[in-house]
């Protein structure tokens, strides 16, 4: 990951877990102060992983149900917390989160409504709804900006590591670019057998360095990267392929298949994550009558 | 459906809604005789029903935002020496209000600045360390979303590719993409050619028929060029009025015809107030030992050259 781009969030993430740690310091309840230990393993998590969409997923609907036992256990003490629900309606997450998120608000606050009165408690309710409308305003206006992130061709500034997407794009020019310059292209989808960030990392390297500057590299899912390769005729195609492949073997497993007009991605590197050998070389079908 | 309304309906429900608030807020204190309260409440609530009506509206973005901000603030400010041990709950109000109005930013600052202020008003019920905490742990927690965007917004921004007004190749991607289309020539024994297309008409759109005319006149050129080259084909923005367009596998005689087509196309494609669209364009070809760098620099002062002819 970028640390360029990481670092003040990240920062920022740890400011906010260490006041809730030291909220937590100064608690006597030891079930409230299990509720914020919670919550600081998720805000920590979130710190160092927060540019997984994964790790936002479930640290949501975590901070929602950690809130709402809080809210229930200790309402008056940390009734201040009921103000955060509009705030996670702006967090990155699935459509139906935002409605579960709405009914887990309607809770909390029915649990802080004992000791305030009539009339603040209906203020705060209709302050809350307010304030929740607001939230999701805000929500629907960073939806293009992620509408836009998902699109983008590009996933990294400074290497070029590209998306899915592109890949789709691309596998349609080299398509028509082959039958035109009468040249080979093929699509390699490498996963490397060791699972994480490291493996991956070194993966991503070692593929920058095999392959030429006008062939990319992409990413087909968290496990799983493709390398198109373009070779002037079959002959060298073959030496490429078996250059790659000892090179890469050791580490990783293989599919290779010609650059066709319906090859997928996805759907390759789904019988790669299935596959039993280490290298597997589909042969070309069509015929070229 | 949230989704399915736009944000300025939202906000004009979520004033509406304050607009509620503080409209209760009023009748209360006139049913339980707090006579001297009313008239703040009264005209707080007015301030936020106008920011609710004008939310709507294109000219006044931020007005609303700055009145309903202002409303709120003042509204806590007013009734926070009344409330008894509620005190911590409202206090919470402010800064979700700026974080949820401002940009994270300005939210950030706002509440930090005003800290001392919101915490000497609940000092009678709640200690100030606890008070200060629950603050602090409120306004860096609500910032985490908004900075996660931010960031995301930048990440955006340094791997777009694309020129924000044509949607073509941006120069820098189109410097990287020449290099790799040189690269891929020469490995693949092939020949390259690139034409250097000058718009004489978009320096002078803008100027004489104004930004529209300019938009359009740029949107139909891309679309042209589309139309008529063939896929896989670079086109990149060099310059406000000068497009390279890469063609692979293609020598000189190919990009004769590439060229010949194009002006074609562009010269039967008529716009309004602006006529048919002239375009100039030049062909350099890349030759046997030529660098990419060096390739590159003929291409620039291929485009120089169209600028200004006489030189």
């Amino acid at each position: 990951m970028q640390s360029k781009y990481k670092t003040p969030l990240t920062g920022l993430f740890l400011l906010g877990t260490g006041l809730v740690t030291i909220t937590a310091w100064r608690e006597d309840d030891p079930i409230t102060q299990g509720l914020l230990i919670a919550a600081i393993i998720g805000l920590t998590t979130l710190a160092w992983r927060h540019l997984s969409r994964r790790a936002w997923t479930w640290t949501v609907p975590l901070c929602a149900l950690l809130l709402l036992a809080l809210l229930w256990h200790a309402p008056m003490t940390y009734a201040i917390g009921v103000w955060l629900w509009p705030i996670m309606l702006l967090a990155p997450q699935p459509r139906p989160m935002r409605y579960a998120l709405l009914v887990t608000a309607t809770l909390g606050w029915w649990h802080i409504q004992a000791p305030l009165g009539v009339a603040q408690t209906a203020l705060s309710g209709a302050l809350l709804t307010a304030l929740m409308a607001l939230g999701f305003a805000k929500a629907i206006e960073h939806n293009r900006l992620r509408l836009e992130l998902e699109r983008r061709h590009r996933l990294t500034p400074e290497n070029s590591l590209w998306s899915l997407h592109r890949l789709r794009q691309d596998l349609n020019v080299e398509w028509s670019r082959r039958q035109r310059e009468n040249v080979y292209a093929e699509l390699l989808v490498v996963r490397p057998r060791q699972r994480g960030h490291n493996a991956r990392r070194r993966l991503k390297e070692r593929l920058a360095a095999l392959i030429y500057v006008f062939e990319g590299c992409y990413h087909v899912d968290t496990q799983t990267f493709a390398v198109l390769l373009i070779s002037k005729d079959e002959h060298h195609a073959a030496l490429r392929r078996d250059a790659i492949s000892t090179e890469l073997q050791e580490h990783c497993r293989i599919r290779i298949a010609p650059v066709a007009p319906h090859l997928d991605p996805v759907k390759l590197g789904h019988e790669l994550s299935v596959q039993d050998s280490g290298l597997h070389v589909r042969q070309e079908t069509t015929d070229h009558a | 459906m949230p989704e399915r309304l736009s944000s300025s309906r939202l906000h004009a429900v979520a004033y509406a809604c304050g607009a509620l608030v503080l409209a209760s807020l009023a009748i209360w204190h006139y049913l339980m005789g707090h006579y001297p309260r009313i008239l703040p409440a009264t005209i707080l609530a007015l301030m936020v029903s106008a920011a609710a009506l004008m939310s709507e509206k294109a000219y006044a973005r931020r007005l609303p935002v700055y009145l309903v901000l202002i409303s709120g603030y003042l509204a806590i400010a007013v009734e926070a020496p009344y409330l008894e041990a509620s005190g911590a709950l409202w206090m919470g109000i402010p800064p979700i209000l700026a974080t949820l109005l401002l940009p994270p930013g300005a939210a950030l600052l706002l509440n930090v600045l005003l800290a001392p202020m919101w915490l000497f008003l609940v000092t009678p019920v709640l200690s100030m360390p606890t008070g200060g905490l629950q603050y602090f742990t409120l306004v860096i927690i609500s910032i985490l979303p908004l900075g996660w965007y931010m960031q995301q917004a930048r990440l955006l921004k340094t791997t777009d590719q694309l020129d924000t007004q044509s949607g073509m190749l941006s120069r820098d991607d189109l410097s990287e993409r020449l290099i790799a289309e040189v690269a891929r020539a020469r490995i693949l024994n092939q020949s390259l050619s690139a034409l250097v297309i000058h718009l004489p008409q978009l320096d002078m759109a803008n100027e004489q028929f104004g930004q529209t005319a300019q938009d359009t006149l740029l949107t139909t050129f891309c679309e042209v060029v589309q139309r008529n080259s063939r896929r896989g084909d670079a086109m990149g923005r060099h310059r406000h009025s000068v497009f390279w367009l890469l063609l692979a596998d293609t020598g000189e005689a190919g990009a004769l015809i590439v060229r010949e087509r194009l002006t074609h196309a562009l010269g039967e494609t008529p716009l309004p107030e602006i006529g048919t669209l002239e375009a100039q364009a030049r062909i350099c070809r890349l030759a046997d030992d030529e660098y990419a760098e060096r390739f590159e620099q003929r291409l620039i002062k291929g485009g120089l050259n169209l600028l200004e002819p006489d030189t």
